[in-house]
């Protein structure tokens, strides 16, 4: 594997979460969530983590995102290691990584409408500019300018995660985290959504990793899959190879389970 | 513009709601109006109609200086309200500040912030109150500062509270991952979230502070004779409570009303501003 198209490489990384007991006197307990896992995320491809919750991939996505410290183990991104980065040079590249949540009602700012929501991921600094990127933003995941002052709760689920994707997309990014982008979408919106996420990924050459238990969303956009289950990767395949020969019992049962075979 | 309207519409659907708007309308329109609707000056003596019951001329009767009491109680709610509504704005910003920075900084800065709303809440407020004021020399300044000051500890709580839940929304973290300043995010995407909370503890707020001054004039360490607050015209009826009957009675039915129109208020926005209780 070339490193030069390795966008992200994450080595031995390990999360835990301290819990602590409800009584006053009461010890901490440390919960693993994520064990010394590693993969590498080729630019321009999707990588797709699939288990059942509580497996600890989301736990990966929130540590990219600079949101849970890991205990152990490198997180490089182009290169930079940004487990080591302090908060001021961590703020400079965080525009490069932009996660999409599954629930867009809680990824929105309730009190700002369309157009700030938009205005906020943007930088340029002239005023008309600004305005002429966020009718391209909005016009590039299929919604018109008709929605710009609309707030949230007057959008429909489909549109507003469609919002969330335009301001993902607005600091242009080089990953996007797409953190079960879809499984709280009805199954038409579902379809136009990774329909338009396809074709950001051939037009932008966006490198995805996408989060999901959701197999049938996998096949569609997934290019490798890593399997993890109890905080570990139990498997990693190109997705043909894992949707046609998985290796792992664990695989085949979510596999049989999704009924893709 | 709009979302007032909204907001007033959605109050008026409730009776407690319409009842908290009309009453708390109401008062501010007197205290607004006092130098136009009193009858009488409120700090002229007329020693001839001392103590004199409620008549056509004077419809709360006069005080034992032969002062109109409804004249007073007009100006007297300038004085109550604006102590109230001023003390409580103090007791909003404070507790809104060190809520925001305790809940959305979080670690020590959290930890030092909120200990100290603890310790302070842990003080006997009155006391302190009749301290201060007794030490200085009373006035409604520093009456409307000492119980601003002393009364912004349970808004930091509350405001805390909320920061805590909002920061962990994903569009706080989306706002994160775009690289804003942790300022910014604070005024644009943590404040206006939590304002719904801090509008309603500040509404209930003024009504609170409207009975604390009343307290701390009726024992005579609040506004000053011959000024009137409700506290004031109040001690003038304990000189005689049967005698004067509507002295007392006046002034306190004017004390629960304004703080029944807060209180019904304060809940109703509650209500209405809270978004777990919105069909949403």
């Amino acid at each position: 594997m070339d490193n030069k198209e390795v966008i992200l490489r994450i080595k031995e990384l390990s999360i835990s979460y301290q819990r602590s007991d409800s009584s006053f006197f009461g010890n901490k307990r440390e919960i693993v969530a994520v064990n010394e896992v590693s993969l590498n995320a080729i630019r321009g491809k999707t990588f797709a983590i699939v288990g059942e919750s509580g497996s600890g991939k989301t736990s990966i996505a929130m540590s990219i995102l600079g949101f849970v410290k890991p205990v152990s183990g490198s997180i490089e991104f182009n290169g930079l290691n940004l487990t080591s980065l302090g908060a001021a040079k961590r703020r400079k590249i965080r525009r490069l990584i932009q996660p999409v949540f599954q629930d867009a009602n809680s990824a929105l700012n309730p009190r700002m409408t369309v157009e700030t929501n938009l205005l906020d991921s943007i930088t340029l600094s002239d005023q008309n500019q600004r305005i002429e990127q966020v009718r391209f933003l909005l016009s590039s995941v299929g919604l018109s300018s008709d929605h710009l002052g609309k707030y949230p709760h007057q959008l429909s689920g489909g549109q507003k995660q469609r919002l969330c994707i335009a301001r993902a997309l607005a600091p242009e990014p080089e990953l996007l985290i797409l953190d079960e982008p879809v499984s709280a979408q009805d199954l038409s919106i579902r379809a136009q959504i990774l329909s338009l996420l396809l074709e950001i990924k051939k037009t932008k050459n966006i490198t995805y990793l996408l989060i999901s238990h959701d197999l049938n969303v996998v096949r569609i956009l997934a290019d490798r899959v890593a399997v993890m289950r109890s905080g570990i990767i139990v498997e990693e395949a190109s997705s043909e190879k894992f949707f046609s020969d998985p290796t792992h019992p664990y695989s085949q049962e979510l596999i049989e389970n999704s009924g893709i075979k | 513009m709009n979302s007032i309207k909204n907001l007033v519409s959605q109050l008026w659907k409730s009776p407690s709601g319409r009842i908290g708007l009309i009453l708390v309308a109401l008062f501010s329109f007197l205290a607004l109006g006092a130098p136009i609707l009193s009858p009488y000056d409120p700090i002229r003596q007329n020693l001839l109609i001392k103590s004199s019951p409620p008549s056509l001329s004077h419809l709360f009767g006069t005080d034992l200086f032969g002062r109109d009491v409804l004249s007073r109680l007009l100006y007297g709610a300038r004085v109550s309200m604006g102590i109230g509504l001023g003390s409580a704005f103090l007791a909003v910003f404070l507790g809104s500040a060190v809520g925001l920075s305790a809940g959305f900084s979080r670690g020590w800065v959290d930890a030092v912030l909120m200990r100290i709303v603890d310790l302070l809440l842990g003080f006997p407020k009155f006391f302190i109150l009749l301290l201060v004021v007794g030490l200085g020399s009373p006035s409604i300044w520093l009456t409307a500062a000492v119980l601003g000051a002393l009364s912004w500890m349970e808004i930091a709580r509350v405001v805390r509270g909320e920061v805590v839940l909002i920061r962990e929304m994903n569009y706080v973290k989306a706002a994160t991952a775009l690289g804003l300043s942790p300022l910014k995010i604070a005024m644009r995407y943590v404040l206006p979230n939590v304002s719904g909370s801090i509008i309603v503890s500040a509404t209930l707020l003024i009504g609170t502070m409207i009975l604390v001054e009343a307290s701390l004039s009726y024992l005579g360490f609040g506004v000053q004779p011959p000024d009137a607050s409700w506290g004031t015209i109040m001690n003038q009826g304990r000189i005689d409570p049967l005698g004067t009957w509507w002295i007392s009675v006046s002034a306190g039915l004017a004390i629960i009303l304004s703080l029944i129109g807060f209180n019904l208020l304060g809940d109703s926005l509650r209500d209405v501003l809270d978004p777990r209780s919105k069909n949403a």
